[in-house]
């Protein structure tokens, strides 16, 4: 606010300084910076919907001078004094010269033209891509600890959570009497990436990687299996600990 | 302006391979190979290039896809790691022996991911097992 | 000695046809690069990038699109009239192409440089309006009839300030014929006196080929495509190529009656080798051409009544007074040509 405050005190003092002499070559002068869009922030317009206003901006210019307009009704300020609302703002005249000078059109289509020579923002896709978060949910994988052996551990939260039931999940006792999937399977075509699933994985085996160029050419191929989730976590597993070691810390 | 001073920089042979491929001139470092031959450029200025076209890689396959660029070069593709590949030492650190060579999707392909059953079927089909008549 | 005229004949007309080809066929290659143009250069005023992919920096567009185009299934409405139906695209094409025979490309290189030039132009830019209007009516739909309605009307009331438009340079030079009028701008373009006279020219060659600020008949939000919403393929190819046809012609008359034609300063075209004029003339063309596009990148559509109100109630008494007000000062100053 402090901050804020001389700027905008800068920014109003050449209007305040010229408000009390409204000559129409002074205004002219500033032409501009009130063009009619400032000047309906400066009209104070206490009188609810404007008069006057014919429907069509194009054809009031001349119509203004031609035709009686009907005179504003006055508006009174608190000490009962009579104000003239269009004081403050440009004359008739800056007005009618706007119009027929076309400045507002004019200034339109210099931004346009400027902007003709400045480079596209196009980003080309396959050479060139946007930015991604590091968290950001794509395709999924099942992760492997360092040593190889598989994170899951069949405790099924992730196919609880899953809102929209995408996940399989089956488990049996392996020879080593630890507990292990023997069916994973996500439905890609039913997934949502909401990443509930990684997020309520306890041993983080799930975890949806930075890839999203996946598509298939059949929905077949959308439907993955375990062995299909550990090979993606196999091929993508140095992004995978890059993302969780860079985002750790908010966590 | 820029297409001229980028080919006045890369030279006309190399323009003209950038314009069967990406399209446009682009001029940059050269920050790498990847293991499949792609290479990758940066050019950080942003008076050359509107930021979030500052990196971009040049296929080395003519059938070029973007899954051909391994994840390693991915994230560095995507802007999520700051530090080429092979030389962020978190990425490096973070690469297990037993990782998985990179495949592109091969949807469309032969070598095309087919869904298969994992586990046994719980309802197998009876076999009638004939007894052996004397 | 009979068959020797015959033979001059038939030599003769094989030689009128290669001058008309001569002609037809830049002009219809000018206009697959006006597609091309417009789609790149709105691009680059919307900061993109545009078509790129067919041909280097996207230059054979034009040419795959009409590939599409040609290549799609002719759909007729059943319940339409199907003479009309083909005569109106047919007719926007031929009537935007003809208004190219008088056009001067260079000292005597016009197709046919007859005196009433201005006039033929005249009447083939107000049968333009019959291929709109007929394609309106054949296709037997709600809304390629209203575009048709509106697009009628707006080129109808158009054509009177365009007229006006050049009624004050047929006053100047004191000829329809298009060479005396390039000729008299030697001295001067009349870009330059007639400033004014100028804008609402060009206000009203914008709404004349219906661009966009006054594109009403393609509002597609309110008509789904306008007056040629059932054509599709080829008849949708005759039309665009029709309404392009006569952006660029228009660009070159705006070149010729504004900015002098195919004239130069005399300075470089002495030595010249080649036909510089001509260059000339397609580089003036190309000024008028980025400026339709200029205008359609920033200006928003009018509403109907504002377009015709824009036109009856604010152009015309502007065009009036300029029409008496610039004899008036060639009568004052005693420099009128004639």
């Amino acid at each position: 606010m402090s901050f804020a405050r001389p700027r905008v005190l800068v920014r109003l003092q050449p209007r305040l300084l010229i408000s009390p002499r409204t000559t129409a070559v002074r205004s002219a002068v500033l032409a501009h910076r009130l063009l009619s869009s400032s000047t309906r922030a400066l009209a104070q317009h206490t009188q609810g919907p404007t008069r006057s206003n014919s429907p069509d901006a194009l054809s009031s210019g001349l119509g203004k001078s031609l035709h009686h307009v009907p005179s504003p009704e006055t508006v009174y300020d608190a000490q009962g004094k009579e104000v003239n609302p269009y004081k403050d703002g440009p004359s008739s005249i800056d007005k009618a010269v706007h119009l027929f000078f076309f400045t507002e059109i004019l200034r339109g289509m210099w931004i346009v033209l400027e902007n003709f020579f400045r480079p596209p923002y196009t980003i080309m896709y396959p050479f060139e891509k946007g930015p991604l978060s590091p968290r950001f949910r794509g395709e999924h994988a099942l992760r492997r600890y360092p040593s190889g052996e598989e994170r899951c551990i069949a405790c099924k939260l992730c196919e609880s959570i899953c809102p929209a039931q995408a996940i399989t999940i089956e488990s049996e006792a392996r020879l080593d009497g630890s507990r292990r999937t023997t069916k994973y399977d996500i439905d890609m075509t039913k997934c949502i990436y909401c990443g509930f699933c990684q997020e309520a994985c306890p041993v983080d085996a799930i975890v949806e990687t930075q890839n999203q160029e996946y598509s298939t050419e059949t929905r077949e191929e959308l439907l993955y299996n375990k062995e299909k989730l550990l090979a993606n976590g196999d091929r993508a597993e140095a992004e995978i600990a890059a993302n969780l070691h860079s985002d750790h810390v908010y966590r | 302006m820029r297409t001229v001073r980028s080919i006045r920089r890369v030279g006309l042979r190399e323009w003209w391979h950038q314009m069967q491929y990406i399209g446009d001139a682009k001029s940059g470092t050269y920050m790498g190979r990847d293991q499949f031959g792609n290479r990758y450029f940066q050019n950080d200025n942003p008076e050359e290039e509107i930021p979030g076209r500052h990196r971009w890689v040049d296929f080395a396959q003519h059938d070029f896809n973007a899954t051909q660029v391994p994840a390693e070069w991915h994230s560095w593709l995507q802007h999520i790691r700051e530090e080429p590949p092979h030389k962020d030492p978190v990425m490096m650190n973070s690469s297990p022996p037993w990782k998985a060579p990179w495949i592109e999707n091969l949807t469309g392909t032969r070598g095309a991911y087919r869904p298969y059953n994992t586990v046994k079927t719980k309802i197998s089909a009876w076999e009638p097992k004939s007894a052996p008549r004397a | 000695m009979n068959s020797n005229n015959l033979m001059l004949t038939i030599i003769g007309l094989l030689l009128n046809l290669i001058d008309v080809l001569a002609i037809i066929l830049p002009v219809l290659l000018a206009v697959a690069f006006m597609t091309i143009i417009e789609r790149k250069q709105l691009a680059a005023h919307q900061r993109r990038v545009g078509p790129n992919t067919v041909g280097y920096y996207g230059l054979l567009q034009p040419f795959a699109d009409a590939l599409k185009l040609i290549l799609k299934e002719t759909v007729i409405p059943s319940q339409s009239n199907k003479v009309l139906f083909y005569l109106a695209p047919i007719s926007t094409l031929v009537f935007s192409l003809l208004g190219w025979g008088v056009i001067p490309f260079g000292q005597g290189l016009a197709l046919s440089d007859f005196s009433l030039g201005v006039l033929y132009t005249f009447a083939l830019s107000s049968l333009g309006v019959y291929g709109v209007l007929l394609a309106g009516w054949s296709a037997n739909s709600k809304y390629a009839f209203l575009g048709s309605l509106r697009s009628t009307a707006a080129m109808i009331s158009y054509e009177l300030i365009l007229s006006s438009a050049i009624l004050i340079i047929i006053l100047l030079t004191g000829s329809l014929n298009f060479t005396t009028i390039i000729e008299s701008q030697e001295s001067v373009y009349f870009i330059f006196p007639l400033l004014p006279v100028f804008i609402f020219y060009f206000i009203s060659i914008l709404a004349e080929t219906s661009r966009t600020p006054f594109d009403l008949q393609e509002a597609e939000s309110e008509l789904v495509a306008g007056f040629f919403t059932e054509h599709s393929s080829v008849p949708f190819v005759f039309f665009f190529l029709g309404e392009y046809s006569s952006i660029v012609l228009f660009s070159c008359l705006s070149a010729i009656f504004f900015l002098g034609g195919y004239n130069f300063p005399e300075v470089f075209l002495n030595e010249s080798f080649i036909n510089l004029q001509a260059i000339v003339l397609g580089l003036k063309t190309c000024i008028f051409c980025f400026f339709f596009v200029w205008f359609r990148a920033t200006l928003p559509r009018l509403r109907y009544d504002q377009l015709i109100s824009l036109c009856w109630l604010n152009l015309l008494p502007v065009a009036v007074a300029f029409i008496i007000l610039v004899p008036s000062i060639l009568v004052a100053f005693d420099i009128s040509p004639y």
